[in-house]
């Protein structure tokens, strides 16, 4: 039953549109594309004399390049006056329509359409005016050393930064439209000689299969494609940095790119890809593996202390050393809270300052500090409401948790705290070790378009260790991750080569 | 629907009405820094608890807080204690238990029953035995600046680290206190006017306390028991010539490396010998009266050192016999590697010890003497 219900209502129908041929009459067409277009105000349109013929040249003077439209279409034909039309329009994108339905369609994507009377057929010739900001580096992911640009807004000009990094013709790249209303493009990349073929025919189908009307971030397309919408974990990974997406589709992934967006989308990712900075490969390996190796510290840190110091306090306070246990017995004899209480209190300021710290115009940007940092941070302890120990605590979770080159992990850390918080109020230690339990029982069984979620530790692969947990010198990583099982896993072998073909070290 | 909305609402409630179940905030407790039992002549049970209270400023020092109860058993005192202090007193982080004297020669054991049952008990306090009262010491509640229950527990600590005390804590003595074959040896707190003096030993035999040992006889009963601290300060007389000169007829030396080697000896008859070969390699810290670099010298020093030492091993031997307290693990020996001749002796192996013939010998080498002299 349901399936026939699917079927009624599958992507299908929306493809039928009622055929029309062009009517010969010029006046005919106008009106009808204005019916169409429901007489829109930016609709423009200009006579135009060829062939001894009057023509139309209709086109939106919003999307469409007037400056274009005058060199490229009406120059040519006012001089040339009579010939043919294909042969005289300098302009690369140029096509043949006799179907007037089609029309409004391509007007609105910013063509530009020829008619002419007594001619049953339309020119639509692509204008679209360019209008995009300068490519700049991403201001939420940063990096000290490597390449400084990001990707914009234009899908263009992002498959650029991703092919000129690439100049290999396995690249491949496939449009897709999302969106009934809003008819979003979409770009999917992939190596050819790299990508599974599995992977690249499930995520071809799960895009081909969206169906809704409007498509305006990265997230929808996300929550669409996900297998696993409701965990907490983000299963793609989202990134403004070119670099960054080259290093995934070279290790076998795919990117998906939208227009009028600038986040990548690269699938499919491990826990520990969220972890992972182009910062890491550009200082040397040792310091790379120091600071990764700090960054999943500081997962620990952000999910875990604030769970951890409530259960000690309130139910194990013995395993504090005996001078630790005074000087946190003082600060927190005069709270008048129980520490859950306190924890959820200063948790939740902390979000809604870094909320507001967002939301904010960099103006008044100052306030947050003085009120965030002043009022909160020492007059709530000055006050008594809340203990030293918890507004250090909170700091370092919040500090620990935008450690994480990736804001959506860093966000999951945190609201990953506050069950680990509420288990720790009412079980102590206990409820955290379950709490625990519960968090590694779903990431080992969560998946992501057919790759384990915590690969390669669960399912644990050695070799990938290397470049999960530190960051081995690059001339030891011969091998690419296996969890996208990419089609080739042995990179080259000896990268320096020098070493071996140089006779004296012998 | 109706269903999952009911369990949920079910498992939800339950899991909040468990809430908080085991919950012991800090912030309700009165912490106990020390504690201190003594012997009533009414054969009752006299405690002191040293209850430290931290202010909220800063600038304030804490403070301690004293409660003496009596009681028929220790929990007992410490419930009667309860009910004269406000929140709830938590012995979770005792640093150090003090028995008195009398109350040491009776039975340890039956006193310590309580921290061997409950699990929050503070396993590694350190335990001593007081000279008189260990409510006296614990009356003194300031030595200097700092409060006398953590005066205590640092003195002892320190003692540890040079070898005058044994290292024990309230776990370390348990297995020891259950072994037929060995004993157990605790500080002696001694009360100076208004310091305390940590550097005596405190004997046992089983669960009763028997004798102590001098400082110099409790850093020989450590070195023979191959528990040498960081270091191991002695000052020994040396009388090589006869001078008239008496006063800097000394010498101080630290222990720097000791390597023992304990042999069980059975003769046919029964006889017990224990053979002790202790090789001291010594630094020389003070000996105003020589150069040290005739090596005859030395050499002559060795064997007067050698000497002296092992008259101290024979005292510190015969008290402890004395005492009964086989703190050397004899009787443990026996049961591993002799067990026909233990279970003819182990019915009453405290009178057998003292029969047990010791042979101590110490060679002590001079190895460094200082840096100019």
């Amino acid at each position: 039953m349901m399936d026939l219900f699917r079927k009624l209502f599958s992507n299908k129908r929306a493809e039928k549109s009622s055929y029309i041929n062009v009517f010969p009459s010029l006046q005919k067409n106008k009106e009808y594309i204005q019916n169409q277009l429901f007489h829109s105000s930016d609709l423009k349109w200009r006579s135009i004399r060829f062939n001894q013929l009057s023509g139309l040249i209709v086109f939106f003077e919003s999307l469409s390049d007037q400056q274009r439209i005058q060199n490229e279409i009406i120059r040519p034909l006012e001089e040339k006056k009579e010939g043919n039309v294909d042969a005289i329009i300098a302009s690369v994108d140029i096509a043949k329509k006799s179907d007037l339905s089609q029309l409004p369609q391509s007007l609105v994507q910013g063509n530009c359409v020829l008619l002419f009377e007594g001619t049953a057929e339309a020119y639509i010739v692509g204008m679209a005016a360019e209008n995009k900001r300068n490519i700049v580096e991403p201001e939420n992911e940063g990096a000290i050393r490597g390449a400084h640009d990001g990707f914009i807004e234009h899908l263009i000009t992002n498959l650029y930064l991703v092919r000129k990094r690439i100049e290999n013709p396995s690249l491949v790249v496939r449009y897709y439209q999302v969106g009934k209303a809003t008819k979003t493009k979409l770009a999917l990349l992939y190596m050819q000689n790299l990508a599974n073929p599995d992977l690249v025919e499930e995520v071809d189908q799960r895009l081909g299969s969206i169906v809704m009307d409007t498509t305006i971030s990265p997230g929808f397309i996300a929550e669409m494609i996900e297998d696993n919408p409701s965990s907490l974990f983000p299963q793609i990974l989202f990134t403004e940095r070119p670099d960054r997406a080259v290093a995934h589709l070279m290790e076998g992934r795919v990117v998906i790119l939208s227009d009028g967006d600038a986040t990548a989308q690269i699938l499919p990712v491990t826990f520990f890809a969220f972890y992972q900075s182009p910062d890491d490969y550009h200082s040397r390996w040792i310091v790379g593996s120091f600071i990764r190796l700090l960054r999943l510290v500081s997962f620990i840190i952000a999910s875990l202390v604030p769970a951890l110091y409530i259960a000690i306090i309130g139910f194990h306070p013995e395993i504090l050393p005996v001078n630790l246990i005074f000087t946190v017995k003082s600060s927190i004899d005069k709270v008048p809270f129980p520490p859950i209480l306190e924890a959820l209190l200063m948790q939740i300021t902390l979000e809604v300052l870094r909320e507001a710290g967002v939301r904010l115009p960099s103006r008044v940007g100052q306030t947050i500090g003085i009120v965030g940092g002043l009022v909160i941070g020492e007059s709530v302890v000055r006050a008594g409401l809340i203990s030293y120990p918890m507004v250090i605590v909170v700091a370092l979770t919040a500090i620990s948790s935008f450690v994480a080159p990736s804001n959506e992990i860093s966000t999951a850390t945190r609201i990953l705290g506050f069950p680990l918080m509420i288990l720790a109020a009412m079980f102590g230690l206990i409820g955290i070790m379950f709490g625990i339990l519960f968090i590694l029982i779903h990431l080992c069984k969560l998946e992501s378009f057919g790759t384990a979620y915590f690969a390669p530790v669960m399912p644990l692969r050695i070799k990938d260790l290397k470049d999960t947990f530190t960051r081995f010198p690059i001339w030891s990583l011969n091998q690419r991750p296996h969890d996208p099982h990419p089609k080739r896993v042995n990179q080259e072998r000896y990268s320096r080569g020098w070493v071996h073909d140089d006779p004296e070290k012998e | 629907m109706k269903r999952i909305c009911f369990s949920s609402t079910f498992i939800f409630v339950f899991l909040l009405l468990t809430g908080c179940w085991d919950q012991d905030l800090l912030k309700d407790a009165r912490l106990i820094y020390g504690g201190g039992f003594d012997l009533e002549p009414n054969g009752k049970i006299l405690s002191t608890f040293v209850i430290r209270d931290v202010p909220v400023s800063e600038q304030q020092s804490p403070k301690n807080e004293l409660i003496y109860t009596v009681g028929n058993t220790p929990r007992e005192a410490r419930h009667k204690a309860d009910n004269q202090i406000s929140r709830n007193i938590r012995t979770y982080r005792n640093r150090i238990l003090i028995i008195g004297e009398e109350l040491a020669k009776q039975d340890v054991h039956q006193l310590l029953d309580v921290f061997y049952r409950d699990p929050k008990s503070p396993f590694n306090a350190r335990i001593g035995v007081a000279e008189g009262k260990a409510k006296d010491i614990l009356s003194l509640k300031k030595v200097g600046n700092v409060l006398i229950a953590e005066e205590i527990d640092e003195l002892i600590n320190s003692k540890e680290k040079t070898t005058t005390v044994p290292k024990v804590t309230i776990e370390t003595i348990f297995p020891v206190m259950m072994d037929p074959g060995e004993d157990f040896v605790l500080p002696y707190i001694m009360k100076k006017g208004k310091r305390v003096d940590v550097s005596n030993s405190a004997m046992f035999h089983k669960y009763q306390f028997t004798g102590t040992l001098n400082p110099d006889e409790s850093t020989m009963y450590l070195l023979l028991k191959d528990e040498k601290g960081k270091m191991a300060t002695l000052t020994k007389k040396i009388s090589i010539e006869k001078d008239q000169k008496k006063v800097y007829n000394f010498m101080t030396f630290n222990v720097e490396k000791s390597k023992r080697r304990m042999k069980v000896l059975i003769q046919p008859d029964d006889q017990i010998t224990v053979r002790l070969d202790l090789k001291l390699k010594v630094s020389v810290l003070e000996f105003p009266k020589d150069l040290l670099d005739d090596k005859k010298r030395v050499a002559r020093l060795n064997q007067i050192l050698s000497k002296e030492m092992t008259d101290l091993a024979n005292k510190t031997l015969k008290k402890m016999q004395k005492a009964r307290c086989d703190g050397l693990g004899i009787g443990r020996q026996l049961i591993a590697f002799h067990p026909d001749t233990w279970k003819k002796q182990k019915e009453d192996w405290g009178s057998n010890y003292q029969k047990v013939h010791f042979v101590p010998k110490i060679q002590v080498e001079i190895i460094k003497k200082g840096i100019i002299m």
